[in-house]
C-alpha cells in the first residue's frame, strides 16, 4: 500500500535514469518501465522505478490532495523511492 | 535511514536474535474520509500506486453494501485485478528476486511483459495474455519438472529440477541449496482465503481501529498471509515447508499463484478457486470488503453519513506479516550465522519472500558477548 506521490522529473541520467523531486526531495530512479519520459513530466515512483507517466492536472490534484491531508509528504517521499 | 520499513537484527555469538519490524508508513485510509463514494472510488486507485485496481474496488464494494446495495463480481473486475496481481508478482520475479543472487534485474525484459500487459483491453486479449503468462511460468519454474518422467526423490534433484528452468527456477535452487530457513518448531499460522465476515465477526468493537490497523490478528491470533498460506496445499510448496524451507515454498507459492492469475485472466470467476472479493456487514453499521492481493489478503472498512465517507480503515497485508510478533520478527529469530553478511542476505530473502509494500532496509548489528 505504497502511496503514490507524483514525482517530476529535474534531469535525465545516463543509462535510462533520472533525477526526479519527490516531494522536495531529489531522488534518482530508473526510466526502464516507461517510454518517452522527458524532463518536466510526472512520474509515480516505487522502489526506484517510474512505474508510469502522469500528466500534469493529475498531478496537481493528487499533490493538492496529499497536501491537504496532513501527511508529512517529505518523509513519505523519503521512503517512497 | 531512510525506507518506511526499517528491518532490525543483532548477531550475538553466531545466533540472530532481536529481530524487529519497525513499520514507520502512515496510515493513509484518512486521506478518503468527507469524500463522497465516487470522489472515494476515484482516489483510491491514485493515491496507492502498486494496487490501485485492489484499492478501488475496495473502497465501491465497501461502500455499495454500506449503502444498503448488494456487491456483485464480475469477470471484468476479476481481470483486473489479476492483471495488477500478475505485474506485483511478476515485478519481484524478474527485478527483486535475481538482485538477491547478485544479478541484475530484468528490467528490459520485464518492461517487455508490462507492455504486454497493458495492451490487455478485452476479453480475447486477456486470454491471449494469459496463456503467455502461463507459457512463461512453464519455462522459469517447471520445465525441470515436466521434463521429468518420475518426481524428485530428494531435495538435491528438487533443487536440478528447479535449476533446469528458467532464472526463477535458479534462484529457488540457490535458496534451496543454502540450506533450510525455518527455525522454529512452531511456525506463524498461515492465513487461508477467508471470506470477510469472519474478519468482520472477529474484529475487536466491531472496527479495525489504529492499533488493530499496525497489528492484525484474527481473534488475538497472528496469523501470515500471502501466497504461501494460499497455496500450502500445493503438493511441490508442501514438500518445501515439510523440509522447513519456508523462504524456498514462499518463492514457488508466488509462481503458483501467478499460474492461478493467468488462469483467473483467461477464465475468470472460476467455481473451483476461492471467491476474490466479497463484503460484510459490520455490527456497528458500515462495511467490510476482503480482497485476496498478490501480497495476501487486503480489508477496507467504511462507514458512510448519507452519500459521504465518515470512517475509513485499511488493513493491509504488510502489515500482517511485519507486525510486532508477526511472522517476520518470529521466523527472522534464533538461527545460526557465521557472519553479518550472511545474516543480512537471509534475513533479505525472508523479507522478499514476505513482500512488503514498502522499500525497506535490513540492519544487522553484531554484539559482544557478555564475559559476566
Amino acid at each position: 500500500m505504497c502511496l503514490a506521490i507524483p514525482a517530476r522529473i529535474v534531469e535525465k541520467l545516463d543509462g535510462g535514469a533520472a533525477r526526479v523531486d519527490l516531494g522536495g526531495v531529489r531522488k534518482e530512479i530508473s526510466l526502464a518501465l516507461v517510454d518517452d519520459a522527458g524532463i518536466g513530466d510526472y512520474v509515480i515512483v516505487h522502489v526506484g522505478y517510474a512505474l508510469s507517466k502522469l500528466d500534469p492536472e493529475e498531478a496537481a490534484k493528487t499533490l493538492a490532495l496529499f497536501e491537504a491531508s496532513g501527511l508529512d509528504l517529505a518523509a513519505i517521499a523519503e521512503g517512497n523511492a | 535511514m531512510s525506507a518506511p520499513l526499517q528491518l532490525l537484527a543483532t548477531l550475538t555469538a553466531g545466533r540472530v536474535g532481536g529481530v524487529h519490524a519497525q513499520n514507520l508508513r502512515p496510515l493513509a485510509a484518512q486521506v478518503l474520509v468527507g469524500k463522497s463514494v465516487e470522489e472515494a472510488a476515484a482516489l483510491a486507485p491514485a493515491i496507492f500506486s502498486l494496487c490501485g485496481v485492489a484499492q478501488g474496488v475496495a473502497v465501491r464494494a465497501a461502500s455499495t453494501v454500506a449503502g444498503g446495495g448488494e456487491f456483485v463480481m464480475t469477470a471484468a473486475i476479476e481481470r483486473a485485478l489479476s492483471l495488477e496481481a500478475i505485474k506485483l508478482h511478476l515485478w519481484r520475479l524478474m527485478l527483486d528476486w535475481p538482485v538477491l543472487f547478485g544479478r541484475a534485474p530484468e528490467r528490459q525484459r520485464f518492461a517487455f511483459v508490462l507492455k504486454r500487459i497493458d495492451q490487455v483491453s478485452d476479453e480475447r486479449s486477456a486470454y491471449e495474455a494469459g496463456g503467455a503468462v502461463l507459457d512463461l511460468v512453464a519455462r522459469e519454474l517447471l520445465a525441470g519438472f515436466i521434463n521429468s518422467l518420475r518426481e524428485p526423490r530428494n531435495l538435491s534433484e528438487f533443487a536440478d529440477a528447479c535449476r533446469r528452468s528458467g532464472s526463477i527456477g535458479d534462484a529457488l535452487a540457490r535458496l534451496i541449496e543454502a540450506g533450510a530457513s525455518d527455525p522454529i518448531d512452531h511456525p506463524v499460522p498461515l492465513l487461508a482465503p477467508l471470506p470477510a465476515s469472519v474478519f468482520a465477526d472477529a474484529l475487536p468493537g466491531g472496527w479495525p481501529d489504529a492499533e488493530y490497523c499496525r497489528a492484525p490478528h484474527l481473534s488475538g491470533d497472528v496469523y501470515e498471509t500471502g501466497p504461501l498460506a494460499r497455496h500450502v496445499n500445493n503438493p511441490l510448496v508442501a514438500r518445501l515447508v515439510i523440509h522447513r524451507h519456508r523462504i524456498a515454498a514462499r518463492l514457488f507459492a508466488r509462481v503458483v499463484e501467478l499460474s492461478d492469475c493467468a488462469s483467473r485472466l483467461r477464465h475468470p470467476l472460476p467455481g473451483d478457486m476461492p471467491a476474490l472479493v466479497d463484503v460484510a456487514p459490520l455490527p456497528a453499521g458500515g462495511a467490510l470488503a476482503r480482497i485476496e492481493t498478490a501480497r495476501g489478503v487486503l480489508l477496507h472498512a467504511l462507514r458512510l453519513d448519507g452519500a459521504t465517507v465518515s470512517d475509513y480503515a485499511i488493513v493491509a497485508p504488510t502489515e500482517w506479516n511485519f507486525r510486532p510478533g508477526g511472522v517476520f520478527e518470529q521466523e527472522g529469530a534464533g538461527w545460526a550465522a557465521p557472519d553479518v553478511a550472511y545474516a543480512d542476505w537471509r534475513l533479505r530473502a525472508l523479507a522478499l519472500a514476505l513482500d512488503p509494500c514498502v522499500a525497506y532496509e535490513v540492519t544487522v548489528t553484531e554484539e559482544a558477548v557478555s564475559d559476566a
